[in-house]
């Protein structure tokens, strides 16, 4: 009976040092100071913590930038465009993509010239139906989603500084692989290397046989690119059924992964983790929609991030890898806040 | 026929797992795809990775123990609440009557909505310890209120009548008596606690949890780092239940 009392005393001393050491871990070296990191997994969860001033600091992507601005219109919002500091000339990154099936891509070898040509109009679509747009959009939701998009918090300039534009597979194939080897340097497992038959050059396999073609594009910014689509029920001169859906960011991986959506807007770090795992529907990346709509947004001026708490949306996804390789590349240190 | 039995007792747990792995390599040849379900060479793999990659293996040791440095936390003090709680009430009638409720009322509380609200009302870090512990102290004063309560009163009679006092009579004839279901309680409150804290780990975003691993997994459509590292957790709960009832049975009283 001693024994065994002092068995378990033992075995609970050993996991408890142990998981102190666990616990204390190695801090990094740190050049220019360390940023702690707090992560939220939607806007509507940080936005109340930043209004009401226990966080100062946030990373938030269009519209809920400026709807911040407008909720608590008591402080002051100082902007910083996340697209300017990944990169000063281009001032974007690749950010959703549209992943054809391959079938797709072979039975209807125009329709991504379609898709391009019809895509420079949407933008100044929005701007000037802006009700509709959002009603469209809402409508194409999936049952138990609520929608993100309010038309009252997009306006013009919301729109613009969306990104909206179509960059074709070729012109973007230099920017995509450049991300994506950025993604890797920051997190391992966040992407996968891609080489050049992920980009649609004309050259594809396959029979598209069912009935209906299913679009799926990712609640808020991507979903509001292809609101002109949606609205217009797009068919690209294929003269089928087009089916819209719009699904909420952590439904939209299944689409690819299962082959259920035709054509998926996707973000493009998971498109290339998912490409080519399913052999029974491959896909090819057509063309880049969204490039980049982050802003830091603080309700106090700083010269540095160093030595402050930013909240970030999506552990693991496009905000928190930009601002990561931002961090990197002025060699700040990452620390995740509890 | 007893060495029969005794034979069938031993295989029939190893026939039943064979049977689970059978089933889930016919479904992944079947799916054929390591996203929706890796197979099982792909799931070993994994697991050998974890332990073996430097880069992977500091990571989940880390989280690994951090995961365990809150279980223990939540469970220390779970324990020691819900026995203390558990005892009183077994004896005074006047704790039962304003324990119960509160008891009652925390164990029907959902837990993911508690974990949402702490994680806006504290941090990361304490929400889920608070959370594991409003689930495993009800089961842990329950279980132990109900043992002290099935205990033969003639025996604690007994050894008042010859003279012990209450302390005498609680530690020395009362908990030996007690003590094998303490230990399965302990052994199954430990793994309980162990899958709650994963939980809320992945609600909160702790940072240096096993929650975490899980949650960057998925984000990453890493399936098979996501199963092994439930495998892991999995093992690890078995061998904690394994532990602690093979105390149980060492402590009966025979």
């Amino acid at each position: 009976m001693k024994r065994l009392v002092a068995l378990i005393t033992c075995l609970v001393l050993g996991l408890f040092s142990m998981s102190l050491i666990g616990c204390a871990g190695g801090q990094p070296q740190s050049d220019n100071g360390t940023v702690s990191v707090k992560y939220f997994s939607a806007a509507t969860e940080m936005l109340p913590a930043l209004k009401q001033g226990q966080l100062s600091i946030g990373l938030l992507p269009e519209p809920a930038a400026t709807q911040l601005t407008k909720m608590a219109n008591d402080k002051t919002w100082y902007r910083l465009d996340v697209q300017a500091l990944y990169d000063e000339e281009t001032k974007a990154y690749p950010q959703a993509v549209v992943m054809v099936k391959e079938s797709f891509l072979n039975t209807y070898p125009n329709a991504v010239d379609e898709m391009a040509n019809a895509f420079g109009a949407n933008v100044e679509w929005v701007k000037q139906n802006t009700a509709d747009a959002v009603a469209a959009v809402n409508a194409k939701v999936e049952s138990g989603l609520t929608p993100s998009l309010k038309a009252e918090n997009i306006t013009e300039q919301v729109v613009d500084n969306c990104k909206i534009y179509w960059q074709g597979a070729e012109d973007s194939k230099e920017s995509v692989k450049g991300y994506l080897n950025d993604c890797i340097a920051v997190s391992q497992d966040s992407a996968v290397a891609v080489g050049d038959e992920f980009f649609y050059a004309g050259q594809a396999s396959g029979e598209f046989t069912a009935d209906t073609v299913k679009v799926f594009a990712p609640d808020g910014a991507p979903a509001l690119a292809i609101a002109k689509f949606i609205n217009d029920n797009e068919d690209f001169g294929t003269n089928k059924t087009f089916e819209y859906t719009v699904v909420s960011s952590s439904n939209i991986g299944p689409k690819v992964a299962t082959g259920a959506g035709d054509i998926v807007i996707i973000p493009v770090n998971a498109a290339s983790k998912l490409y080519n795992k399913n052999a029974s529907a491959k896909y090819k990346l057509a063309g880049v929609i969204t490039h980049g709509n982050l802003y830091i947004m603080s309700s106090v001026p700083f010269v540095t991030l160093a030595d402050k708490t930013i909240g970030v949306i999506g552990q693991g996804l496009v905000p928190d890898l930009t601002l990561k390789t931002i961090l990197n590349k002025n060699k700040i240190n990452v620390k995740i806040a509890a | 026929m007893k060495s029969l039995n005794k034979y069938l007792n031993l295989i029939l747990p190893v026939v039943s797992i064979l049977s689970i792995i059978a089933v889930w390599t016919v479904a992944a040849r079947t799916i054929n795809n390591d996203i929706i379900m890796p197979t099982v060479s792909q799931t070993l793999l994994e697991i050998k990775e974890l332990f073996v990659n430097p880069r992977l293996s500091g990571e989940f040791w880390l989280s690994f123990l951090g995961t365990l440095w809150r279980s223990f936390v939540s469970f220390v003090i779970s324990f020691v609440l819900g026995f203390s709680l558990g005892v009183l009430s077994a004896k005074i009638r006047l704790v039962k009557s304003c324990v119960s409720p509160i008891v009652s009322i925390v164990r029907a509380l959902p837990t993911i909505a508690v974990v949402l609200v702490l994680t806006l009302w504290t941090n990361s870090f304490i929400a889920p310890v608070v959370v594991t512990m409003l689930v495993v102290f009800p089961t842990i004063f329950t279980q132990i209120e109900s043992s002290f309560i099935s205990l033969d009163r003639t025996v604690s009679e007994a050894a008042r009548v010859d003279g012990a006092d209450e302390r005498g009579v609680f530690f020395l004839v009362e908990l030996p008596q007690v003590l094998p279901a303490v230990f399965s309680s302990i052994g199954g409150g430990l793994s309980l606690n162990f899958k709650l804290m994963v939980a809320a780990e992945v609600i909160a975003q702790t940072a240096n949890s096993i929650g975490y691993m899980l949650n960057t997994a998925k984000v990453y459509f890493e399936m098979p780092k996501m199963i092994a590292i439930v495998c892991i957790a999995v093992l690890f709960g078995l061998i904690i239940e394994f532990v602690f009832n093979k105390l149980a049975d060492k402590s009966k009283c025979e």
